[in-house]
């Protein structure tokens, strides 16, 4: 006979096996050297022995539940009964976890399928040079085989187009296409039934699939949600209106209830945002005036840096009067997106004023000049590593130098032969072929 | 007044063990609905389309020390190479290890000793060399030579102190990780500003089936 070893299931025995040992060794322990006999057959503490086989155990366990054994001590009694429940607490957690596992696993044999099936036919679909009608794509799908309906088979749905998408330019035909399949999947209604009826989470899922497929949800229920309680759901829809909205969704970044928190995923999020509204040819929003309206430093700092990748050369132009903020934040996201922009105008003024500016602050306008390399700042890089004090400023500066140009870097070996003996390992780390390939300035 | 000592004394270990064992499981509980949180705000797909495309996806370094461990440095190091993370570098220290654990990473990963101005911002026992790999396919792996400083700490210090990035994973180089494990430990921290540290879920990899780093079938230790 060919038995076949399951790991999953001998582990998932041997721990429910373990516990249950513990429970019944934990019975046998606090008995111990305090048992004696009592003639009603009632297990009391001060009984000499006591024999339990089989379910004696259970029945012991439901006498201490009924209060038969409310003549112990009080210190027995609450032992007894905080390590019982930690005992089932953490029984019930091991099922809970134990069936969490289950599903994660079901969902992922799930989606595999659902891919190894179908992703080929809708990419077929979605990379079409037109558009395909409800009757054709219906015929490539043959959605009749289609017989589950639970929420979690299309919940993967929704993620199998989320990778179609990640693999497609959203463009026409390709969005006709999709959205076509999905209506013909049933999955546009199912997001709109998630959406009124969901949970939280469920409608926070199916608008951030809605906005990363480009599909648009009915304004009748996205407005209750614009304005609902829970921060996240809130934020979300409103980042999903600046993505179809054609007015002026940008300016609630000014509204303060939302900006008690911005985390980092939401930095990510709204520059994956305003990467697909720029692809779109949407309009995003005017990012000197969105700046000056926002309390938060930290949004404002990140609204500079993102002028950097989508604003005007007059937009980018206008953040040089951050040079000279009080703010640090402000003043390092502008040298930052001086050199994200490589914006050449501005590197004599990021020179003028780099010695009234912190280490840090330094470091990031050096790489700003090396990012620009309008080869005129061979001098100033040289002479910012003779005077900085901060060795991680000098490294950078010598770094700086050396991948500036071929001047910089015939600079960087003059330098290097004047040097001092303690300056010779960041010449010879700067200079070493293989480390020049692996380094980047921020190893700063 | 003995006897009054003896019970004070009884009471106080009875009441630090009860809030031990409850806290324990309390903790666990918070942890469970922690991650079951967390797990769902996402669309996992989604949450690596964007962090993989992102400017401002943090780096992370995968600090791991190698104290004499000949028989398991290179499969080892490949699984942590293998990780599905765009920004990220591996920075194995080899302890002062006393087999040839160092020279299977040179051997087999095209190590050569290069110049580094090593700045101690952690102190630790000596720094040695630094290696790095001549071959394009181990650009992320750096790896250190140290004098043994005798615990794993000296030796995660010491990676700390030439690791690139500002977030760091903390293993051991016996371990296996998932290929997406880089994600699932920073996505809690992305997610929100009061996370500053995570930890994975662990299991025994003993007579497991590993294929080029990842596990591929899952067994019970045998052995």
């Amino acid at each position: 006979m060919n038995f076949k070893f399951n790991g999953r299931i001998f582990l998932a025995g041997s721990i429910l096996a373990l516990l249950i040992l513990a429970v019944i060794g934990l019975g046998a322990t606090y008995r111990s050297h305090t048992a004696h006999s009592s003639a009603s057959g009632e297990v009391l503490p001060w009984e000499p022995e006591i024999n339990l086989t089989g379910t004696d155990y259970i029945a012991y366990l439901y006498q201490s539940i009924k209060g038969d054994y409310a003549q112990y001590p009080w210190v027995v009694q609450i032992s007894y009964l905080i390590v019982l429940l930690c005992i089932l607490g953490v029984l019930v957690l091991a099922v809970l976890m134990s069936w969490d596992i289950y599903q994660r696993k079901k969902g992922l044999r799930m989606f595999a399928r659902l891919k190894e099936r179908y992703y080929g036919t809708l990419s077929k679909i979605a990379k079409s040079d037109r558009a395909l009608s409800h009757a054709e794509i219906e015929t490539l799908i043959n959605p009749e085989d289609i017989t589950e309906t639970s929420d979690s088979y299309r919940m993967k749905w929704i993620e199998l187009f989320i990778l179609l998408r990640a693999d497609t330019d959203l463009k026409e035909p390709s969005i006709t296409n999709i959205r076509r399949t999905m209506e013909l999947l049933g999955l546009s209604e199912f997001m709109e039934s998630k959406l009124i009826y969901g949970a939280d989470k469920e409608k926070l899922r199916v608008i951030q699939a809605a906005r990363l497929l480009d599909l648009q949800l009915p304004d009748s229920i996205m407005a209750g949600i614009v304005n609902n309680r829970n921060v996240r759901l809130h934020k979300a829809a409103r980042f999903y209106y600046m993505l179809i909205n054609k007015d002026d969704p940008y300016l609630f970044f000014a509204d303060d209830k939302m900006n008690d928190q911005f985390s980092v995923w939401e930095r990510l999020e709204l520059h994956q945002l305003f990467s697909d509204c720029h692809k779109a040819g949407k309009r995003l929003p005017s990012f000197i005036p969105l700046i000056r309206q926002l309390s938060n430093p930290e949004i404002a700092a990140f609204f500079i840096r993102e002028t950097a990748y989508w604003g005007s050369d007059a937009e980018v132009e206008s953040l040089v009067e951050y040079f000279d903020s009080p703010k640090a934040e402000f003043r390092q996201a502008a040298f930052e997106a001086m050199g994200l922009r490589r914006f050449a105008v501005a590197e004599e003024r990021m020179k003028a004023c780099f010695f009234n500016q912190s280490e840090p602050t330094r470091r990031t306008i050096l790489e700003s000049i090396l990012a620009i390399r309008s080869g005129k700042s061979i001098d100033f890089l040289q002479e910012v590593f003779e005077v900085s004090s901060s060795r991680f400023t000098k490294r950078t500066a010598l770094y700086c130098l050396w991948q500036y140009n071929d001047a910089g870097r015939a600079a960087v070996l003059a330098m290097q032969a004047k040097a001092p003996e303690e300056e010779r390992p960041l010449f010879e780390q700067i200079c070493s072929p293989v480390n020049s390939s692996r380094q980047s300035v921020s190893m700063s | 007044m003995k006897e009054y000592f003896i019970e004070f004394y009884g009471y106080t270990i009875f009441i630090y063990s009860i809030a031990l064992i409850v806290s324990y499981v309390v903790l666990i509980w918070l942890a469970k609905i922690s991650i079951r949180r967390s797990r769902t705000s996402f669309v996992e797909s989604y949450a690596k389309k964007v962090i993989d495309k992102s400017p401002y996806t943090p780096g992370v370094s995968i600090v791991a020390p190698a104290y004499n461990e000949e028989r398991t440095i290179v499969d080892n190091v490949n699984s942590l190479l293998a990780q599905e993370y765009p920004k990220f570098e591996v920075v194995i220290v080899n302890d002062g290890s006393k087999d040839s654990t160092l020279q299977k990473l040179i051997d087999n990963f095209s190590l050569v000793e290069v110049p580094f101005d090593y700045v101690e911002l952690v102190k630790t026992k000596p720094f040695k060399r630094l290696f790095r790999s001549t071959d394009p396919r181990f650009a992320k792996l750096t790896v250190v030579d140290k004098m043994n400083g005798g615990t794993k700490a000296d030796a995660v210090n010491a990676g700390l102190n030439v690791a690139a990035y500002p977030y760091f994973i903390n293993t051991d180089v016996d371990c296996i990780l998932a290929r997406d494990a880089i994600y699932q430990c920073i996505l809690p921290v992305l997610d929100n500003d009061h996370v500053i540290a995570v930890s994975g879920a662990m299991a025994m990899s003993n007579g497991c089936k590993t294929d080029k780093g990842e596990i591929i079938e899952v067994f019970p230790p045998m052995h």
